[in-house]
């Protein structure tokens, strides 16, 4: 695959293949503890000669810009159809809801809120890092909430 | 990723592979071309598909063209009212914009709005590119230049040009260091009044395709008025009913009335520069009314703004360029105007602590 990295990570590999010992310490300073790594870091960074730039005919140059902006058109074109489609969406979603105001005042008010003292289950068992002493009583049957009326 | 894997690239790539190429510069080889010379088909298979889409996109466009050109028929005849008139002229804008968008991506038409070959004003396209680009490269500079030398609070209310107009005095008329915008010198440079003599040529670069009527003046802001100690303005030039549009961009006095002659700029010695400024008015009901100007009313000393009132003029289109008084001045006064030069200074600096004889004055009496 052609990515713009490749090149770079194509020269880290080669240069830590060859290994550090091959060429002196710069400084000296950046080998902690007789580690390699920063130098061969800065060699990579440092040391590998730049990427040349692209350099592009008339022709070419052409050909790019037309490229590009064929894309632009594409991209706005599925922007386009995106959005189109959302906002069908939204309408089909505001006639419904306009529609069932107008069938019952009562459902469509409890379609549009939400309960504002709802709570997390108070039941629930609290959380612990380690499994308790017994996991599950096998011997008496678990107990089930009553049914709501 | 696959890590180290020996990638062999030949070394000019960018034919052979379509790369994503990051610093891309353009190299010309050869000098531009008097033609346009299409790319090549069967080099790149991606321009190749990106052609077709920009020919599906053109032939989209110019069917939504026809049914909106079907809707505005239809809206012109029907019945009068008050949201009509908006609504056509929405309609009308919405037209122009998928006109210009059908053929922009076209290479040939960015080819030749960048080398300004066979640029056809008529066509909505060129209209549309070049009023983007006098939006984002005339007009800051214009904007920029008009309220640092203050013209616009002096001479007329802040404004947004929406024309251009560039003056050309003709060859020579430019000093070596100015500036130079397309063949014509930058709003607010300096030019000799030697060279001002003549009248200019004014060329006006607009964005409307049906003709409109303007109104030109040339006035300083400048002269001095001694009576009221501060300045007065000085109409140099007017003439109504200049036909113009985008693609009539040259003012010619043949189909115009003159309702001042052009006097040469004289800006007198003792004063600092002078700012001429050159505006361009359009006339009532956007452009259509003819204005009948006469000349018993209209007098040198009219100022900007109570012309523009009194005939309802609307300001579209402003340069300006500044003088100094030069030896040329003098000819002017004596062979144009015939007039004896004035020459201003400031007031004789009086020295408070002195009295009349020159003494200096005595602070305490002797009793």
């Amino acid at each position: 695959m052609s990515s713009p990295f490749a090149r770079t990570a194509l020269k880290a590999a080669n240069l830590m293949r060859a290994g550090a010992p091959s060429t002196p310490k710069k400084g000296g300073g950046t080998s902690l503890n007789g580690e390699p790594r920063n130098d061969l870091i800065k060699k990579v960074l440092f040391d590998a000669p730049p990427r040349p730039p692209v350099r592009f005919s008339s022709e070419d140059m052409t050909r790019h810009e037309t490229i590009e902006r064929a894309w632009k058109l594409v991209r706005q074109q599925q922007k386009q159809a995106q959005e189109e489609g959302l906002a069908k969406k939204f309408e089909m979603m505001r006639k419904a809801n306009a529609e069932l105001e107008a069938t019952s005042s009562q459902l469509f008010k409890h379609s549009q809120t939400k309960e504002r003292h709802a709570v997390f289950p108070r039941q629930l068992r609290t959380l612990t890092d380690t499994p308790p002493k017994q996991v599950w009583n096998y011997r008496e049957p678990a107990a089930t909430p009553a049914p709501k009326a | 990723m696959s890590f180290p894997r020996v990638v062999l690239r030949a070394g000019r790539s960018c034919s052979t592979m379509p790369t994503r190429a990051f610093s891309v510069k353009s190299v010309v080889r050869n000098a531009a071309e008097p033609t346009y010379k299409a790319p090549a088909l069967g080099v790149n298979k991606t321009f190749d598909e990106a052609l077709k889409v920009i020919a599906e996109d053109k032939a989209k466009r110019l069917a939504d063209i026809k049914s909106m050109e079907a809707a505005l028929a239809q809206l012109v005849k029907a019945a009068p009212s008050a949201a009509k008139d908006t609504e056509i002229a929405a309609l009308k804008e919405k037209i122009f914009k998928q006109e210009a968008y059908a053929e922009i991506n076209d290479p040939e038409i960015q080819w030749q709005f960048k080398n300004n070959k066979n640029v056809d004003m008529s066509k909505a396209v060129f209209r549309f590119m070049k009023s983007k680009q006098f939006k984002r490269e005339t007009l800051p500079l214009i904007q920029q230049r008009t309220t640092q030398m203050f013209v616009t609070p002096d001479l007329l209310p802040a404004f947004t040009p929406s024309v251009n107009v560039q003056l050309d005095f003709g060859a020579g008329s430019i000093p070596e260091g100015t500036k130079v915008v397309d063949g014509y010198f930058e709003t607010g440079s300096y030019l000799l009044p030697g060279k001002t003599v003549v009248e200019p040529k004014v060329n006006v670069t607009s964005f409307h395709p049906e003709q409109r009527y303007y109104t030109v003046a040339l006035v300083d802001p400048d002269m001095p008025d001694v009576e009221n100690e501060t300045y007065k303005q000085q109409l140099h030039w007017l003439i109504a009913n200049v036909p113009l549009s985008a693609t009539q961009t040259e003012l010619s006095k043949e189909n115009a009335d003159v309702v001042l002659s052009y006097l040469a700029p004289h800006p007198p010695k003792g004063t600092k520069y002078h700012r001429y400024t050159l505006i361009l008015a359009e006339q009532p009901n956007a452009g259509q009314d003819k204005v009948q100007m006469d000349a018993s009313a209209i007098s040198r000393e009219t100022t900007l703004r109570d012309l523009c009132s009194h005939f309802k003029l609307e300001v579209k289109g402003l340069t300006f360029f500044r003088q100094v008084w030069d030896k040329n001045v003098s000819r002017i006064y004596k062979e144009i105007l015939q007039q004896d030069e004035p020459v201003y200074g400031n007031q004789p600096k009086v020295d408070e602590l002195l009295d009349e004889t020159g003494q200096k004055k005595k602070k305490f009496i002797h009793m």
